[in-house]
């Protein structure tokens, strides 16, 4: 019984730190802070085909960039019509990642990552040379803050932002969560760990895969709409090869697979890229080494060797 | 499994590694930017201690600071500048001439130690963001200066105006920040982008120019430059005949420089940094030199001049600085550049340099009381100084209104400066119109491609 009940009170426990922090900290900790919980959501998507369909994507940041993309333009040229504004973009990022799902899909391993990188490219591509639209390379700035006026809600300052993305990234854990325990999950950590198996036992391997692609491109694009909003500006980075390579490192520097891993990684990179870099400019060279030391010493990612027990709390 | 994740997270990490190595903005530059490398790149610079020089006349010891609390602190300054990429010799000079007025003045401007706060914006404007919110938020600066390219700035003005908190452009010459999106925590000390060149334009036809061709890096400030001179040069009755622009920071000008219309009368460039080296050395390479006389701006600073060597002989600029203007005070300042970095004075070391001089004259009227931002920004609406370029004011857009100079490229004594052939007088970022008139004309980003008529 008890077992059972200190995950729970762990989780509380956590949640109720993340409410209290920002009452603690300042505004540019906070603003960090927001920043975590959406690539902590963007890794989470991440790990959901790298953790659990063994799918390792370089492209990943292709939903996450065209959400924030759509979600940009529509609040900045058309309307701040929150609801429509985030129903339009999740759709935009859900839509490349079945059109990209439908190309990918047919290939593995460093064949599936070669692909999906060329992919998102080419979308980088399109924002990097499309001005009128997109604004180059310069992006769009000045995109304001969905407006929430109707629930009586105003997202302007950070800490009330920090409160609306913390209540997305906790549905985003539920819904996660539900889902890597369904059958579901659990087929496609099957076909994970040996395809052949799964598709004399009648699974539809292709369709299970292409589904959860989609999936992880709806989650990235979610990920997408709040770093916009966030920023209050898009930029062709946020399409790049470097915003797909630093999701993927954080899902492996964290753990793959893991719930908390991902989350973890984001944390940590968050963090060295935003603090480490007031003090150097080189830290990249800091995140090489780190990545070096946990390749060497945990194999399994920073959360590997409490891998064991974190199984009996939480799946995977 | 694992050891395949490992090897995936390798190879992710050697692409970043050679995906940041490689992208355009922070590709290594034909030449070295040895500029930039060379001189002390601190992340956390403060100037060293006071080393009174001949130019610094010494702080007002009348002063009586006792009656204010807010003195004994420091006054922080946010200084946003690039130091990779294809503006990295300009950024590091504009820091450095930043620097160099602080350090003439002992580190103290009004009676408060001052600490300046270097930040690398990378030349892309979400960085510049991200740098920005930092130094406001966690560094809590009072005043943030600097910003080389129009496009961080743009990025950063809305971010700056919500926070209230002062930014002293000193280059970033985005137009519409002073003129259809002014904001009273905004000032420009450097220029606005078409400022530059809408003199080059009435001079080209008065030269007898007739048809031109437009080349610009392909962001705002190519079109603003290439704009403000189409402008000009059409409105006296010239003819734009063809319009190209080209990526910022492109490895390669050669495939834009050869579709040049050979029977063009003139060229016009805005070309920046590394690019403008690359423009000039080209466009002699593929001997469009001595065919085709180029007007440009920006592409023969001095950073770059020695570099392009005899091609850029015969380049006609629009500066609002040229170290080789005969002034005192001009004279004063080179001097002390060189002597203390030992290397050549581009017009942006001048704008560093003065955007300090006018920050300094706002705080003695208030006392250093830069805490009082509505005060600060009062005072340094009211700021006149005489500076190294000449005599500058601001409009109440909050824009400079200066001399713009217009400059040709000659060897004197083997030696190859910008000397002065024109200057056009007290220019102002509107030039003959009025400011309500130029407002309402159509702006240069949606002109770009419309020009050829």
């Amino acid at each position: 019984m008890r077992r059972s009940f200190l995950p729970i009170i762990l989780v509380i426990a956590g949640l109720a730190i993340l409410a209290i922090l920002p009452k603690v900290l300042t505004s540019y900790y906070v603003g960090l802070l927001v920043t975590v919980l959406i690539f902590g959501i963007f890794a989470l998507s991440l790990d959901l085909l790298l953790g659990h369909c063994g799918l390792p994507s370089l492209g990943h940041a292709a939903s996450f960039g065209t959400a924030a993309y759509v979600a940009g333009f529509l609040s900045l040229k058309i309307a701040n019509n929150a609801p429509v504004n985030f129903a339009a973009a999740l759709f935009a990022g859900g839509a490349v990642a079945a059109i990209f799902g439908l190309l990918a899909l047919r290939t593995r391993g460093i064949y599936f990552l070669m692909i999906t990188l060329a992919l998102s490219q080419v979308l980088w591509g399109l924002a990097f040379k499309w001005k009128s639209a997109t604004g180059g390379d310069d992006g769009m700035p000045g995109i304001p803050r969905p407006n929430l006026s109707m629930l009586g809600l105003d997202l302007t300052p950070v800490n009330s932002y920090y409160y609306f993305t913390l209540a997305l990234f906790v549905l985003v854990c539920i819904l996660m969560y539900i889902l890597i325990r369904s059958p579901f999950g659990h087929s496609l950590r099957g076909i994970r760990e040996s395809e052949s198996r799964m598709l004399a036992l009648g699974y539809n391997v292709w369709a299970h895969q292409y589904v959860a692609f989609i999936i992880a491109g709806l989650f990235a694009a979610l990920a997408g709409i709040l770093y916009v909003y966030y920023n209050n500006m898009v930029s062709p980075k946020d399409l790049h090869l470097i915003t797909s390579a630093k999701v993927l490192l954080m899902v492996i520097l964290g753990g793959t697979g893991t719930f908390l891993g991902p989350i973890l990684g984001a944390t940590l990179i968050v963090l060295l890229e935003n603090i480490v870099s007031g003090f150097t400019e080189r830290w990249l060279l800091i995140l090489g080494i780190i990545y070096v030391l946990v390749i060497m010493l945990a194999p399994k990612g920073l959360l590997g060797p409490l891998r064991g027990r974190l199984r009996r709390w939480i799946p995977m | 499994m694992k050891t395949r994740i490992g090897i995936i997270g390798i190879v992710t990490l050697v692409f970043m590694a050679i995906v940041v190595a490689c992208t355009p903005a922070a590709a290594p530059t034909p030449t070295p930017t040895a500029p930039a490398k060379a001189a002390p790149a601190p992340t956390t610079a403060a100037a060293p201690a006071a080393t009174p020089t001949a130019a610094a006349p010494a702080a007002k010891p009348t002063e009586a600071p006792a009656a204010k609390p807010a003195v004994t602190t420091p006054i922080k300054i946010g200084f946003l500048t690039p130091l990779v990429g294809v503006y990295a010799s300009l950024g590091a000079d504009m820091r450095d001439g930043f620097l160099l007025y602080l350090d003439q003045k002992g580190n103290t401007l009004a009676g408060r130690k001052v600490e300046v706060i270097v930040e690398d914006t990378e030349v892309k404007p979400d960085v510049g963001l991200t740098k920005a919110k930092k130094l406001i938020e966690r560094d809590k600066v009072n005043m943030l200066a600097g910003v080389i390219s129009s496009g961080v700035a743009a990025g950063i003005a809305d971010y700056v105006t919500s926070q209230k908190t002062p930014l002293m452009l000193t280059n970033a010459g985005d137009d519409p920040l002073t003129q259809q999106k002014a904001s009273p925590y905004i000032f420009r000390i450097s220029f606005a982008n078409s400022q530059n060149s809408m003199p080059l334009g009435e001079f080209a036809y008065k030269k007898g120019y007739r048809t031109a061709v437009l080349v610009a890096s392909d962001y705002p400030a190519g079109w603003h430059h290439t704009g403000g001179f189409a402008r000009t040069f059409t409105e006296a009755g010239g003819k734009i005949i063809q319009e190209i622009y080209y990526p910022l920071g492109s490895p390669d000008l050669a495939p834009f420089i050869t579709t040049i219309k050979q029977d063009a009368n003139v060229v016009h460039t805005f070309s920046a940094g590394a690019d403008g080296l690359k423009f000039v050395t080209q466009y002699a390479e593929y001997g469009l030199k001595g065919k085709i006389p180029l007007l440009c701006n920006w592409c023969t600073t001095e950073d770059m001049l020695d570099k392009e060597g005899d091609a850029a002989v015969g380049v006609v600029n629009g500066y609002p600085f040229a170290p080789s203007l005969d002034r005192a005070q001009t004279k004063a300042f080179v001097e002390a550049f060189t002597k203390k970095y030992n290397r050549p004075v581009p017009p942006q070391a001048e704008f560093g340099y003065t955007g300090a001089m006018a920050i300094d004259a706002a705080l003695q009227a208030t006392k250093g009381n830069i805490e009082d931002v509505d005060a600060f920004i009062k005072a340094l609406e009211g700021v006149q100084i005489e500076a190294p370029r000449g005599p500058i004011k601001f409009d109440k857009y909050h824009n400079v209104v200066q001399n713009i100079y217009i400059t040709e490229v000659k060897k004197v004594d083997g030696k190859l400066v910008n000397a002065v052939v024109e200057t056009a007088q007290n220019a102002s970022q509107f030039w003959k119109w009025s400011p309500e008139d130029y407002l309402k004309m159509t702006q240069y980003a949606d002109l770009k491609g419309k020009w050829v008529k």
